[in-house]
């Protein structure tokens, strides 16, 4: 199988194999009573990836991975 | 932009069978044991049962706070489900509702089929219809073949064997549509970006 590198893979490696992962999805969730609403409108978001050489996924919520993102290029503003 | 080679065997998908009722009795686990025995028939595909009655999930609490590292971990390695669902009152067993909501990042993107079991004619037709938009919100991907037992009371002998051959037709359509589903899915969470 061929694919293209350097599709928008977030920098996220596998956990299991160290391969890059593929972000696929954006997952919408209603943040629980006592859970961090992470916009506006009180809805939370989960990242998706999974890994192309063994199939692993992983999921992150948007916050966290936004928040790390940003701490890589250095700035305070995380939205 | 370079390419990355991964050349490798394909690996087998995982597709459990998710039985839907606790209720004793059940015409459903005939069923179940039947769609188990089709999938088992099918090249590089793995499949197990797994029944929620056995799940133990507590009922004084819902949702992934109650998730159970067994099930769950079955929802993470699969790459499509099978549910055998019966329909009560025309809708779905509140058990599976409850046990489909322990669990929510584990699905996304992955394939379902679902088979209604009904005591009556219409093959459980409403029962997947309602189920339609639960499953979608969990972020699995339905396909169009459902499979659907209707008189399920009389529809396996003694033994458990199915009676009606034509069943085994109908099941093997709804597989070849769940496995292309799941092999696309599998390609697309692998392979193709977001962005």
């Amino acid at each position: 199988m061929t694919i293209e590198s350097g599709l928008n893979r977030d920098g996220m490696r596998c956990p299991r194999c160290g391969s890059p992962m593929n972000h696929h999805a954006d997952k919408p969730f209603d943040a629980g009573e006592g859970e961090p609403a992470w916009d506006d409108s009180g809805e939370a978001v989960y990242r998706v990836y999974t890994c192309p050489a063994c199939g692993e996924s992983v999921t992150v919520p948007a916050a966290e991975s936004e928040k790390a993102e940003s701490a890589k290029r250095g700035s305070e503003k995380l939205w | 932009m370079g390419k990355v080679d991964y050349i490798m065997p394909e690996r087998s998908l995982f597709i459990p069978v998710i039985l839907g009722t606790p209720r004793k009795g059940r015409n459903s686990e005939k069923v179940a044991n039947f769609v188990l025995e089709q999938a088992r028939k099918l090249k590089n595909v793995e499949t197990t049962l797994i029944d929620i009655r056995e799940l133990g999930l507590p009922t004084d609490d819902a949702g992934e706070a109650i998730k159970q590292a067994e099930f769950s971990n079955a929802m993470h390695r699969a790459d499509a489900l099978i549910l055998v669902v019966p329909e009560y009152n025309h809708g779905y067993p509140g058990l599976l509702k409850h046990a489909l909501d322990t669990n929510l990042k584990e699905y996304i993107h992955k394939a379902v089929g679902v088979c209604g079991v009904s005591a009556g004619g219409f093959g459980g037709a409403r029962v997947i219809e309602n189920l339609l938009p639960v499953l979608r919100e969990l972020g699995l991907v339905t396909i169009f073949w459902d499979g659907n037992f209707s008189n399920a009371g009389n529809l396996f002998d003694a033994e458990g064997r199915i009676t009606d051959p034509a069943q085994e037709v109908q099941i093997g359509k709804f597989l070849k549509e769940l496995i292309w589903m799941a092999r696309t899915l599998r390609q697309g969470r692998e392979n193709i970006s977001l962005e």
